[in-house]
């Protein structure tokens, strides 16, 4: 399947993320802050960035801005314990800067993987 | 506010006694009745007894009409302090807001370990395996949980947002969209928004909350019948002393304001609307905003042609990052 890299700040959730992801066969890495997530893909090759936004040191919008500039088509996922809904929560600016799928925690097994395939672009999906 | 203390109104009944005496003192010095008397004998044709008899009765209607000036400015001063007092609620709730909105945000990181595994967990559990009970419990409960959270994160939605947007005119752009979906047909909507604005001095959801506000202000104005609407986002034209990121006019067609009324419409609780239908603290709300974050409204309005509205909009401070955002106030 896929290769996704995953910057979460709370490890329960990073465990829980992975461990969804894994179930779908994805492989993945992760880190715990956007600094070192950035440079973790600066040197691997990933298919897919999810991303929370609320986190210290370099936050989830940032991340988002530093690789909309340095990896245009790769496809990214925001996630976020803000409101859900609402007009102007974080994943809404999330969405305006250019995240493919904004989730908002707590977010279903079911609907993780689903929002990952479709971010995914189809031919990654069939080959790997 | 003021209050009418009991030991004033001893003095002030000390204050009148002296005032009869010293009147009454010198009357009876000079014999002023005896002079009364011979000057209304000398001048009976000019009726004087029945303009003195007037003027003896006065002081019954004019009780009556000081009472009434009283009893009015009591229940004035009680409606401005029970004002004062629902102001403070709305504080109350407002800080509550902000407590309501950060537990939320982590309760929510908590239950997604819950809510996602235990889903995962209830799909890899064979329906016969007597544990799936369990495990769809535990699912069932984590969904409630998350339904919980969500009720209060809607409740403290206002504080939640409280995040400076990077992009101005494209988040103008999408808040404009949704006022054309509650714009009325009956009112036709013009926009103009000037492209790449610099970053705003302030939470997205307050210049939201200001927007909206003088948004519906003007649609309310126009009441049903067919008018303009026109919204403009512009950089400042002209002199700008104060650094001012952008000016949003939002200006209609409506009865317009008087200029009595216009220096009385960011009053907290001025309304000129039903019972219901307005708080009077949407101005209000809308000034406190701007001056707090160091912009200003100004209001041009004439009877029968409409109102204009002007916002000037801070720009970003050295302390907020061009780039995007500030944490949560
Ligand atoms: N665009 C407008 N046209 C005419 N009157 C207005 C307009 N905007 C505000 N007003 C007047 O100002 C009053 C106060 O407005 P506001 O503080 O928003 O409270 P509310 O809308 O609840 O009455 C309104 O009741 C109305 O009389
Ligand atoms: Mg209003």
């Amino acid at each position: 399947m896929a290769h996704i890299f995953l910057i979460e700040d709370d490890p329960l959730v990073r465990e829980a993320f992975e461990l969804i992801l894994a179930s779908d066969g994805h492989r993945v890495s992760s880190a715990a802050d956007g600094a070192s997530g950035l440079r973790q893909i600066e040197q691997g090759r990933y298919d897919l960035v999810i991303t929370d936004i609320m986190m210290p040191e370099k936050d989830g919008v940032e991340v988002i801005n530093a690789l909309r500039k340095s990896h245009r088509d790769l496809p990214i996922i925001a996630v976020s314990g803000g409101a859900r809904g609402s007009a102007t929560d974080y994943l809404h600016i999330a969405k305006v800067l250019g995240a493919v799928e904004v989730l908002s925690k707590p977010i279903g097994a079911k609907e993780l993987l689903a929002a990952v395939k479709k971010a995914l672009p189809p031919e990654d999906g069939e080959q790997r | 506010m003021r209050r009418y203390l009991p030991s004033q109104k001893w003095r002030d009944l000390g204050i009148m006694a002296v005032f009869l005496l010293l009147m009454w003192i010198p009357a009876a010095e000079f014999e002023a009745f005896e002079w009364l008397h011979s000057f209304t004998r000398a001048h009976e044709t000019w009726e004087l007894d029945e303009v003195i008899l007037l003027v003896l009765l006065l002081p019954l209607p004019l009780a009556w009409y000081a009472v009434r000036r009283a009893r009015e400015a009591t229940r004035l001063s009680q409606r401005a302090l029970e004002s004062e007092r629902d102001l403070s609620h709305v504080r109350k709730i407002d800080s509550l807001g902000t407590l309501a909105g950060g537990l939320a945000h982590e309760l929510n990181n908590q239950l997604q370990p819950l809510v996602g595994l235990s889903e995962l967990l209830e799909a890899e559990t064979p329906q016969e395996d007597p544990r799936r009970r369990k495990v769809e419990l535990i699912y069932a409960g984590s969904l409630k949980a998350r339904e919980s959270v969500d009720r209060v994160l809607r409740f403290a939605r206002r504080e939640a947002a409280g995040f400076v947007v990077h992009d101005t005119s494209e988040a103008m752009r999408s808040m404009v969209e949704l006022m054309r979906l509650s714009c009325p047909t009956t009112v036709q909507m013009t926009v103009s928004l000037a492209d790449d604005l610099p970053p705003l001095g302030m939470a997205w959801a307050d210049v939201e909350s200001i927007a909206m506000n003088l948004f519906s202000n003007a649609v309310a104005a126009m009441d049903g019948s067919p008018g303009q609407l026109d919204i403009r986002l512009h950089p400042p034209s002209g002199p700008n002393p104060n650094g001012h990121a952008a000016v949003l006019t939002v200006s209609d067609t409506g009865p317009g304001i008087s200029e009595a009324q216009q220096q009385r419409i960011f009053d907290p609780y001025f309304t000129t609307k039903p019972l219901g239908a307005g708080t009077g603290l949407g101005l209000w709300q809308v000034q406190t905003l701007l001056h707090a974050a160091g912009g200003r409204i100004e209001v041009q309005s004439e009877l029968g042609r409409g109102t204009e509205m002007q916002v000037w909009l801070p720009a970003a401070g050295a302390g907020q990052s061009a780039q995007h955002v500030a944490e949560v106030r």
